[in-house]
């Protein structure tokens, strides 16, 4: 994937970021089970049928 | 072949749904095995999954959620063949998607993270085996951030549907402890982030994140 990676400090950024992949990417229906994603900077999980896709909480903002 | 964004309800209907995720236009399909009706767009190939193309998605999904009485979102990456075969895919599952568009009509997600110091995990106690202490170490986990035991009953009022999300890996650092998704009615968004908002510092030294509106994503079956 070519997200671009996150730079230290752009908090804002980061939080959207980790909002959009969790919900984009790891909730909402799924209707065929086979998806490999491949993002930049984020552990990912290879997901078949109801697996979850886990990168939401790796991207954190600083608290 | 047929990107997918949400299923929504037989008989939904609306005149401009936009583009989605490739620019290509967006148009509502009829899925009649299942009874309901998908919004969909024709693309070459799967995309790739860029910021850009999730922000898409989330776009053309929040555009269906708005000119439709209910959509349920489907996650990025979904596709099919052609309508017949995501007909056949969704079908069996019909009543559960029906019933999820039951349960968010009218609704909005608005979605709460408390971030900080994970706690301490209480020690193995060393007389359980090494099964015993797994369940006894996940029901310890589950137990995690009890403050918003006396948080979360201020917004009770205002949500429609509740969904629990615990920090996936356990972790030294602070870092995302719990998240929680929240279906509230469109007409009280505005209190429920008023009322969020104002509870947050109940909740120090962890801070709260309280982002949305957003589709209703956690609420998908």
């Amino acid at each position: 994937m070519s997200l671009e990676p996150v730079r230290e400090g752009d908090d804002e950024r980061q939080a959207s970021l980790l909002e959009l992949v969790d919900h984009v990417l790891d909730k909402g229906a799924v209707i065929d089970g086979e998806l490999i994603l491949g993002l930049a900077d984020v552990d990912l999980v290879y997901v078949r049928l109801s697996a979850l896709i886990c990168a939401a909480d790796k991207i954190l903002p600083r608290p | 072949m047929m990107w997918v964004y949400a299923v929504v309800p037989a008989g939904a209907g609306a005149t401009n749904l936009g583009t989605g995720a490739a620019d290509e236009p967006l148009e509502l399909i009829d899925l009649p095995t299942a009874v309901l009706r998908a919004v969909v767009g024709a693309v070459e190939a799967p995309l790739e999954p860029s910021e850009a193309a999730l922000r898409a998605h989330d776009a053309a999904v929040r555009r269906a959620a708005a000119a439709l009485e209910a959509a349920v979102p489907v996650r990025f990456g979904q596709t099919a063949v052609d309508g017949a075969t995501l007909d056949r895919a969704i079908a069996p599952r019909a009543a559960t998607f029906a019933g999820a568009l039951d349960q968010v009509r009218g609704c909005e997600q608005m979605t709460l993270r408390l971030f900080g110091q994970p706690d301490p995990l209480p020690p193995a106690d060393p007389s359980l085996g090494p099964g015993a202490r797994w369940l006894a170490r996940r029901r310890a986990e589950q137990a995690a951030a009890p403050e918003l035991e006396a948080f979360l009953p201020q917004l009770a009022g205002l949500t429609r549907g509740e969904r629990l999300e615990r920090a996936r890996e356990a972790r030294g650092a602070p870092g995302l402890v719990v998240s929680v998704y929240h279906l509230v009615p469109r007409e009280l968004v505005g209190s429920y982030r008023a009322t969020a908002e104002a509870g947050a510092a109940s909740l120090a030294p962890r801070q709260l994140t309280v982002s949305g509106p957003w589709p209703a994503w956690a609420f998908a079956p």
